[in-house]
């Protein structure tokens, strides 16, 4: 059987599957109290959204610092930044959302819970995103270092002019696979009242008496959003390694 | 070109690769090292070229040590690599220019013009706008060469330049070198091709096991002084 054939029945055969556990495996479903709050949904899913993209970007940045820090010739820089890596990557999201919200927020006096989540998304991501640096600057063969040191570039030429614009290609399809983890990872922000999908679809599902209408919505507006950027993942990974 | 070396010693691993070379060439333009693989040829090219720092030891060549005066000793020379090791992501033309930019603190248009200048002075300037995987193994090692004239070297070292290059693309490298050395460059190289050694150096040194075995004249291959040099170029 062709690939793409075998594609279509796997897409189909899944797809019945979901559609008979969201109509088939609850007595008198009641999908339309769930959808008269579309407003709310809409809201929560473009804070989702904006929580998911503002945690890529900082945790980008942070997850740079922390690269770098690892790759530092100054053992005792290294070494925190390993051990900071380790810390957070065995650190559980809620345990860490919960230390933002409730304790750093009180120290550095900030109580918006929506700034303090995504804080809490952005510390657990960094260390992803070093890891996916790591990966990406792997690129980058031994020779060409050779040749920097010979014409004596600094380390800020390095970077800007030979190493960053190689890493970027081999980069992008991590950083799609990671901003699919951080919108599911989102879901948590919950727990701390953020608008987020998760909440207002909580919200929506408690006052009409339909829990599990709303958590098959939820699963299905979180599969529209993460299974297109998988796909996009898989696409330029495709096209990086040609 | 004047080079000394002393007492040079170079381990890797606890493994001698340089075992106290001591050595004096005078007035000689181009110097070609010959030996079987492994037996530490490059690594004295990389120490030469300050690349590596040896273990112990003192080189100076025109005056100028790549150990203690690093910095300014490469200002004066280029290296040519095995693999050419030119950025991939660069164009031959930007690989040039950025060295340009880098080396000689230019604006960019100055830059880019004279590394169309080089690229015409080794023929390939059709490919100034080529990254190095859409052109030949010759044109990337000629691009190489360009690359390490951006400098203005008095000297320039050659690591194997043609090891990976058929017969033709040797000759292309062979022409575009003899054509530099006419003009007054100098050359320090190393090689496993009789023929580009034959038609290139004027000083050979052979090395063995970590230690020089014999140097002298190029002439010195038509009539061997030790028979390690006689059964290595029976070999070839």
């Amino acid at each position: 059987m062709k690939k793409g054939t075998s594609f279509l029945i796997a897409i189909l055969v899944y797809s019945s599957l979901i559609l008979l556990a969201v109509f088939f495996t609850i007595d008198n479903p009641r999908y339309d109290l769930i959808l008269q709050d579309y407003r709310m949904l809409i809201d929560g899913f473009i804070t989702t959204i904006l929580a998911s993209l503002i945690t890529l970007v900082c945790s980008m940045v942070i997850g740079f610092v922390l690269f770098l820090a690892e790759r530092s010739k100054h053992n005792i820089v290294h070494a925190f930044a390993v051990v900071f890596s380790e810390i957070i990557m065995g650190t559980p999201l809620l345990i860490m959302i919960f230390l933002a919200v409730y304790v750093i927020g009180g120290i550095i006096f900030i109580s918006n819970k929506f700034v303090l989540g995504v804080f809490a998304l952005t510390l657990y991501m960094a260390p992803y995103l070093s890891n996916a640096y790591k990966t990406a600057v792997a690129v980058v063969d031994k020779d060409q270092y050779i040749v920097m040191n010979l014409y004596h570039f600094t380390l800020f030429e390095k970077y800007r002019y030979i190493i960053i614009p190689q890493m970027i290609r081999p980069l992008l399809p991590s950083l799609i696979n990671n901003l699919s983890s951080i919108i599911k990872g989102s879901a948590l922000l919950r727990i701390v009242s953020v608008s987020d999908i998760s909440y207002v679809l909580t919200v929506i599902s408690s006052k009409n008496w339909a829990a599990i209408e709303g958590y098959y919505v939820m699963w299905l507006l979180y599969l529209i959003i993460t299974i297109p950027l998988s796909i996009l993942a898989k696409y330029l990974a495709k096209k990086v390694s040609i | 070109m004047n080079i000394k070396i002393n007492n040079l010693t170079k381990t890797y691993d606890n493994q001698i690769v340089l075992d106290n070379i001591s050595l004096e060439i005078n007035n000689t333009s181009t110097i070609g090292i010959i030996g079987k693989s492994g037996c530490g040829k490059s690594t004295l090219l990389r120490q030469l070229a300050g690349i590596e720092e040896p273990d112990g030891g003192e080189i100076i060549i025109d005056g100028l040590s790549p150990i203690t005066d690093k910095i300014e000793f490469q200002k004066s020379i280029g290296v040519v690599f095995q693999k050419h090791n030119l950025f991939p992501h660069l164009t031959l033309k930007e690989n040039i220019s950025l060295i340009l930019r880098k080396a000689k603190n230019m604006n960019k248009q100055k830059a880019d013009s004279i590394a169309k200048q080089l690229l015409e002075k080794l023929f390939i300037e059709n490919e100034a706008d080529k990254r190095p995987n859409m052109v030949s193994g010759g044109q990337n090692q000629r691009c190489s060469i360009a690359r390490a004239l951006a400098t203005d070297p008095k000297l320039i070292f050659l690591d194997e330049p043609t090891a990976a290059l058929d017969p033709i693309l040797t000759n292309e490298v062979l022409k575009a070198v003899n054509q530099l050395k006419n003009e007054g460059i100098n050359f320090i190289f190393v090689t496993h091709e009789i023929h580009f050694l034959k038609q290139f150096a004027d000083y050979i040194i052979f090395f063995e096991n970590g230690i020089i075995c014999e140097h002298g004249d190029v002439s010195c291959l038509q009539n061997p002084q030790t028979t390690h040099l006689a059964q290595f170029l029976g070999g070839i």
